[in-house]
C-alpha cells in the first residue's frame, strides 16, 4: 500500500469514467459530428489515463514503456481516424444538425481556387 | 469477497479495497462498452455505426488494459497494441469505404 496505489486507482476510475462520458455522449449527441467529437477526445482520454494507471502499476520497465507507446499512439492515430470519417462523411452528403451555426468547410469549399491568395503573394 | 487477489500481507484488506475498486472500473468500462454497441445496433446512418465500432476498439483496449492490471499479468499488453492497430486501420478502411461510395452516387 504505497501512494503509487492510490495514484494508479484514481488513474483507473478516472479513465473508466472518461470512457463512460464518451460512451454518453454517443448515445445523447444529436449529430454525427458532434457524437465524433465527443467519442474521440473522451475516449482517447479515457484509454490514456487507463495506460498511464497500468504504466505506473508495473514495476517492469518495459511494460511501463509499452504503456507509454500505446498512449502516444492513440494521441497520433485518434485524430487522424475521426478527421478521415468525418471528411468522408460530409463529401458523401451527410448533413449537419440543423441548430450548427457554423460550417467553415462549406465556405471553404464553394469559394473555389480562385479566391485563394496568389503564391508569389505570400513569398516575402 | 475477492476471489482473485492474493491475500497474503497484513495490508490485505487495503489491498482488497483497491482491486475492488478496479473491478468498479472494469465494470464502467463494460456499460461504456454496452453503450456503444446501443449506438451499432440503432445507428441512423452507416458512418454512425462505424464511429462506434471505432469507440469500441478504443474501449475494448482500456478494458484488456485494466484486466492486465487486475490480475498482475504482462501477458496481455502485446494484445492491447494489436487492438489499438486493428481498430485504426479497419477505420482508416471504413472511412475509404465511405468516401467511395459517397463519390459512386
Amino acid at each position: 500500500m504505497t501512494i503509487i496505489n492510490i495514484l494508479t486507482v484514481f488513474l483507473v476510475l478516472l479513465g473508466a469514467l472518461f470512457s463512460l462520458i464518451a460512451a454518453i455522449g454517443l448515445i445523447r449527441m444529436p449529430d454525427l459530428y458532434t457524437r465524433m467529437q465527443s467519442a474521440t477526445k473522451a475516449g482517447t482520454l479515457g484509454v490514456a489515463c487507463t495506460a498511464a494507471a497500468a504504466a505506473l502499476h508495473f514495476k517492469d520497465t518495459i511494460a511501463s514503456m509499452d504503456a507509454i507507446i500505446v498512449v502516444v499512439f492513440f494521441f497520433l492515430t485518434a485524430p487522424v481516424a475521426s478527421h478521415l470519417i468525418a471528411r468522408a462523411s460530409y463529401t458523401s452528403g451527410h448533413r449537419l444538425w440543423s441548430q450548427t451555426i457554423r460550417d467553415d468547410y462549406a465556405e471553404s469549399r464553394t469559394s473555389g481556387p480562385d479566391d485563394r491568395p496568389d503564391p508569389e503573394d505570400l513569398s516575402l | 469477497m475477492n476471489l482473485f487477489a492474493p491475500t497474503l500481507g497484513a495490508d490485505s484488506v487495503i489491498e482488497d479495497a483497491l482491486f475492488l475498486l478496479i473491478d468498479a472500473g472494469i465494470i464502467l468500462i463494460s456499460l461504456a462498452t454496452v453503450m456503444c454497441l446501443y449506438r451499432i445496433i440503432k445507428g441512423p446512418t452507416l458512418v454512425d455505426r462505424g464511429l462506434a465500432s471505432d469507440t469500441v476498439a478504443v474501449q475494448i483496449a482500456g478494458l484488456i488494459l485494466l484486466l492486465s492490471i487486475r490480475f498482475e499479468t504482462l501477458v496481455t499488453f502485446d494484445a492491447v497494441l494489436i487492438v489499438s492497430i486493428l481498430g485504426f486501420v479497419s477505420t482508416l478502411a471504413f472511412a475509404q469505404f465511405i468516401g467511395r461510395r459517397g463519390a459512386a452516387q
